[in-house]
């Protein structure tokens, strides 16, 4: 169950630029809202020129401290697995590049190499090692190093590693028959070792990493299941997990998903009679609306409706839709409020996950960034070599 | 397979090539060409829209740099992540404090 944070979130003072300036209101409404329309949503490009709004003196332009003055941010919910938190007064394409860098560049380990000594499983040899690069690890992600890109024409498949960049997970497991199991048991039952589950990953320290990988390395759940054996059958395998990004394979991304939606606005346009409002009530299938006694306060006669979880609102237009309720809802979503949801696999806070991204941002700014000086430095003494000092370090942190 | 790119392709920049060159226009004074080499619309999308907050940017009228405008945007957005960072801190601390009510939180 989520909480309204809502309330908790200051006011955002977008509306108004620099000097205080705000837009007359239709205009406002196309610089802040997208509109659910009946048959499409319209108004949904985001306006970002400068000078866009000029001409009614409104300073469409963003600085630092105009940036900090608007952000507002409220967390919802917040477990092991799962953060929601709303974040105003910012635009879609910075919130768009924190959701992509956390499906794409947070790094996690996941397994890369699979040796296979014996495999007669049903399962084929291939198969069954992307299974098990698929298998969410937890491990420290900081103790291990990033494996090296290979150098000009060498073998990336066979590059050795090291006790710095990896980690080595066994898995040997024979299946045999249960002495006097009822024959018409299930398999689970019948046989020992039936199903080949992601518990029997067996971490092996690789030189002196027992003593610094003090967490150990364990798969986040035990309960995968990986193959299916009959007795006789036997897998044995030693698989070596690094640390990756998603943007190389999907295995490294260390979230289920990262999204985020515009907040839903529900606005009423006018008062509704009774029948109306019974009729809207039930229309909602997200249950957006809550039927008022309006009648005891001078409001006319019996019900009328209020928003009562405009949150809920899944944007689904049957409100919009039915004919006898025609112009009573505004549907609009506000283009600078987003409601921002972090799912990790399991192998990070997401909390965390969500740092991460903040930093590979920054560090992404920043080698464009050495790299421009190096660019535009070019020929000038002093300021080229401390540009190349800083690239270095830039190079590390991407 | 042999001709499918190397998977880390994606990331490592290849021996030779540089991450960031600049071409300046021949005939506009204060126009000119960026390429970033192994970077996608994460950044793209997010730069471009940091250049087009900027005023000299879209004003074009008083000659500015190309490369200055480009530094000016990261600069700002470092500025601008840095925020939403401290925010986060805030909004998880002002969490903490109110989440034993609803029985959710850790």
């Amino acid at each position: 169950m989520e909480v309204d944070t809502t309330a908790a979130l200051e006011p955002s003072p977008a509306a108004a630029d620099a000097s205080g300036a705000t837009l007359p209101p239709h205009l406002e409404r196309i610089r802040s809202r997208v509109e659910v329309g009946l048959s499409r949503p319209s108004n949904t490009a985001g306006t970002y020129g400068a000078n866009s709004y000029t001409p009614s003196g409104y300073d469409n332009s963003l600085s630092p401290a105009l940036f900090a003055a608007r952000l507002c941010m409220a967390v919802s919910v917040l477990t092991d697995e799962e953060l929601v938190f709303d974040m105003a007064g910012l635009d879609a394409p910075l919130v768009n590049a924190l959701r992509r860098i956390l499906l794409a560049e947070v790094p996690s380990v996941a397994i890369e190499r699979v040796l296979i000594r014996n495999n007669t499983s049903i399962v084929h040899d291939e198969m069954l090692a992307h299974r098990l690069g698929l298998v969410p690890l937890r491990v420290d992600i900081a103790a291990l190093e990033d494996v090296p890109p290979p150098a000009d024409g060498e073998d990336p498949t066979t590059l050795p590693y090291t006790s710095a960049n990896h980690v080595v997970l066994r898995l040997k497991v024979r299946c045999s028959d249960v002495p006097g199991a009822p024959p018409d048991a299930p398999p689970t039952v019948r046989y020992k070792n039936a199903h080949v589950l992601s518990k029997s990953l067996q971490w092996t320290p690789v030189g002196d990493q027992a003593a610094w990988l003090t967490d150990g390395v364990e798969p986040v759940h035990d309960d995968i299941l990986l193959a299916k054996l009959r007795p006789g059958q036997e897998i044995d395998i030693e698989a070596h997990a690094i640390r990756g990004v998603g943007r190389v394979h999907a295995k490294w991304s260390p979230v289920a998903t990262a999204f985020y939606r515009m907040l839903p606005e529900v606005t009423l346009r006018r008062p509704l009679a009774s029948a109306e409002a019974s009729t809207l009530v039930a229309a909602c299938p997200a249950n957006v609306f809550d039927l008022e006694d309006v009648a005891g306060r001078g409001g006319g006669d019996g019900f009328g409706v209020s928003v009562a979880r405009p949150r809920a609102c899944t944007m689904c237009r049957e409100c919009i839709r039915l004919p006898e309720l025609a112009g009573a809802v505004d549907l609009t979503r506000r283009r600078e409020h987003f409601v921002f949801s972090v799912e990790s696999s399991g192998v990070r806070p997401p909390v965390d996950l969500f740092r991460d991204a903040l930093d590979v941002l920054v560090a992404k700014c920043q080698v464009v960034l050495d790299a421009l000086d190096e660019v535009t430095g070019e020929g000038g003494g002093a300021g080229e070599e401390a540009a190349e000092v800083e690239e270095t370090g830039g190079d590390e942190d991407f | 397979m042999s001709n499918a790119p190397d998977h880390f392709a994606a990331v490592v920049l290849p021996d030779g090539v540089q991450k960031l060159t600049y071409e300046r226009d021949v005939k506009v004074e204060n126009a000119g060409t960026l390429t970033i080499e192994r970077e996608d619309h994460t950044l793209g999308n997010l730069v471009r829209m940091q250049l087009l907050r900027d005023p000299r940017v879209t004003d074009a009228a008083a000659p500015y740099l190309p490369t200055d405008a480009i530094a000016t945007a990261l600069r700002d957005l470092n500025a601008e992540i840095n925020l939403i960072a401290d925010k986060l801190d805030a909004a998880l601390d002002a969490a903490a404090t109110t989440m034993d009510d609803h029985g959710q939180y850790r």
